[in-house]
């Protein structure tokens, strides 16, 4: 019980998710411990320093202290490093302490080695004291302050009274302040205020730091939350749209498949007409739900397809409406083998959709669609050219923005959204489109527009 | 000859396809809300049962599907859905969604035929 208090005592009383915390410390520890790194190399480098600079001189003492301090934090810092590695998480904000007490201790022992109060490093007070509280509680922090403040003073008393030796580095200040009574005062004040400052107003910045993350936490959160229940407003939207359409095409299925009888094959036609119109609009459904789920959750689900068996199967699938137009299609692949790529489905399926049905749309009567498949190293491309409308020059820059339609292209239905659409989804894969227009099989029937689709085969995502 | 149940709460869909299965010789019952569906599943013990994924609430199907098998009712059951390819999600086959096969609507005749021979043959 006793050291569960104890323990409590060490967390600043701002910090909610305890789990959390605890693994900042631990980071926070790990980087502690480089820093000592550093900070020992520094040393290093202030000793030979001092040594070598005319006219200042070390005693022996002081040489061999600092070597010894030297070595004492060394070893104890691989000792922190093992340790951090071995505790549990919630043991890591004692082991923070320890580590701040060490540090305290050595840096109090250096700066009475090198001169107490006339030794510049005692500046490094402050810098720990801005360490300890990005970690543990002001409180904390304000006593760990005042047992050091005493130690100083102490020491300087010591050596004001002459019970200890003052330890000058010769050379270094032409005149000796440490036996001077009031200029000791007032260092110290001056002194003392600005290493609790230091603490206030560090202690003060991370509590704020913290509790605008949870904030933000808190409103990612619920962000989440939001995109929950749209996704299940989204299908039951879907639902709602589908079903009776569904039924309607259900329906359909029974006079066509002459469950209600024979119907004469003028009444047929008609009725598979109705039927393709009314799976256009489920396509469409379809193709809105999933593009949506894309664009609210920015996911692709990667999986191994076989891109030229998706290409054929959609061309199939098409292939009447450019009958219709008496469009051809043609599919060229360069290799022998089926091409595969590692691609989220759903979304490369609506990236044909869209580019091949406006290689339809937008082609004039007696046209071509042409789809060719390469592969060269690690390198797909995908070139779909017709002879259509084309894109003209003024629009070049605008094509893929979000609801931007050529100006062409007024006399056909659309929404502007398809080429934003795919543009998106071939960037998430990392990959590239790009476009011209006249397009390569480029006749009198049309200009056209050659669309170059490039990805890499074996991306990792 | 195989009796299947059929629990769907649209009446075209219920229309559409036991016209279709009766033509091909089979039995059905049918009803428009799960308290029913549970009630002839019970009661006439079908040799097969198909299911919406929808009725009221959007997963009142999954729920029924769970009740049946927490019940030790075995019987394959086969899921219309119609909302699975939109959303992208291919429903596995798991304690969650204790079902034996999904058809997505609109559902061809061909195909509905073809998942419930399948299925009754599997048993």
């Amino acid at each position: 019980m006793a050291a569960k208090i104890y323990f409590m005592l060490l967390i600043p009383k701002y910090v909610q998710i305890y789990e959390e915390y605890f693994k900042t410390i631990k980071r926070y520890n790990a980087w502690f411990v480089e820093l000592r790194f550093a900070a020992i190399l520094a040393l290093i480098a202030l000793l030979i320093l001092l040594n070598i600079l005319p006219d200042v001189l070390l005693s022996f003492f002081q040489n061999i202290s600092v070597i010894i301090i030297i070595i004492f934090i060394t070893s104890y810092n691989y000792y922190f490093q093992k340790l951090i590695r071995l505790k549990k998480k919630d043991e890591q904000v004692i082991l923070s302490l320890y580590q701040i007490i060490v540090d305290l201790f050595s840096l109090s022992i250096l700066i009475y080695v090198l001169g107490g109060i006339e030794a510049p490093i005692f500046l490094f007070y402050i810098f720990h004291m801005i360490i300890g509280s990005l970690i543990l509680p002001a409180g904390m922090m304000y006593v760990l302050a005042a047992i050091c403040l005493l130690i100083f003073v102490t020491f300087s008393s010591l050596e004001l009274m002459g019970t200890i030796p003052h330890q000058n580095i010769i050379g270094l200040f032409n005149f000796e302040f440490y036996n001077n009574l009031n200029y000791l005062l007032v260092f110290l004040s001056i002194f003392a205020s600005l290493v609790f400052i230091s603490i206030f107003i560090t202690s003060k910045i991370v509590k704020d730091l913290y509790e605008r993350e949870q904030q933000l936490k808190r409103a990612l959160d619920d962000l989440h939350q939001a995109e929950k229940s749209k996704q299940k407003y989204v299908a039951a939207v879907v639902h709602e749209l589908k079903s009776p359409i569904s039924a309607a095409s259900s329906i359909l299925d029974l006079i066509l498949g002459d469950y209600l009888g024979e119907v004469s094959q003028l009444v047929k036609d008609k009725i598979s007409r109705a039927k393709e119109r009314i799976n256009e609009s489920i396509q469409m459904i379809n193709n809105m739900v999933r593009f949506s789920r894309f664009r609210l959750l920015n996911k692709i689900e990667i999986e191994h397809v076989n891109l030229s068996e998706m290409i054929r199967k959609y061309i199939l699938s098409i292939n009447p409406l450019a009958e219709k137009k008496n469009i051809t299609i043609n599919f060229n692949q360069k290799q022998k083998d089926d091409v595969h790529l590692n691609c989220d489905r759903n979304l490369f399926e609506l990236v044909f959709s869209n580019l091949f049905n406006n290689g339809i749309k937008y082609n004039n009567p007696n046209g071509e669609l042409l789809i060719e498949l390469s592969t060269k190293d690690d390198l797909l491309t995908i070139e779909i050219s017709d002879t259509g409308i084309g894109i003209p020059k003024s629009d070049k820059e605008k094509i893929f923005e979000e609801y931007y339609r050529a100006s062409n292209v007024m006399q056909v239905e659309g929404t502007g959204t398809g080429l934003n659409i795919v543009k998106s989804i071939i960037e998430n894969h990392d990959g590239s489109i790009i476009f011209y227009s006249p397009s390569k099989i480029s006749s009198a029937i049309g200009v056209g527009t050659t669309f170059i689709i490039e990805l890499k085969q074996n991306i990792l995502l | 000859m195989a009796l299947i149940a059929i629990i769907d709460d649209d009446p075209d869909i219920l229309d559409a396809s036991s016209l279709v299965l009766k033509s091909k010789g089979f039995d059905v019952v049918t009803a428009t809300n799960p308290v029913d569906g549970y009630d002839i599943v019970t009661k006439r013990n079908p040799n097969l049962i198909i299911l919406d994924v929808m009725m009221d609430e959007p997963d009142d199907g999954f729920f029924l599907a769970q009740k049946f098998r927490k019940n030790g009712i075995t019987t394959p059951i086969l899921m219309y859905t119609s909302v699975s390819k939109a959303i992208g999600l291919e429903f596995g086959k798991s304690d969650m969604v204790p079902v034996d096969d999904f058809v997505e609507k609109p559902i061809s005749p061909e195909e509905l035929v073809k998942k419930v021979e399948s299925l009754l043959q599997k048993k």
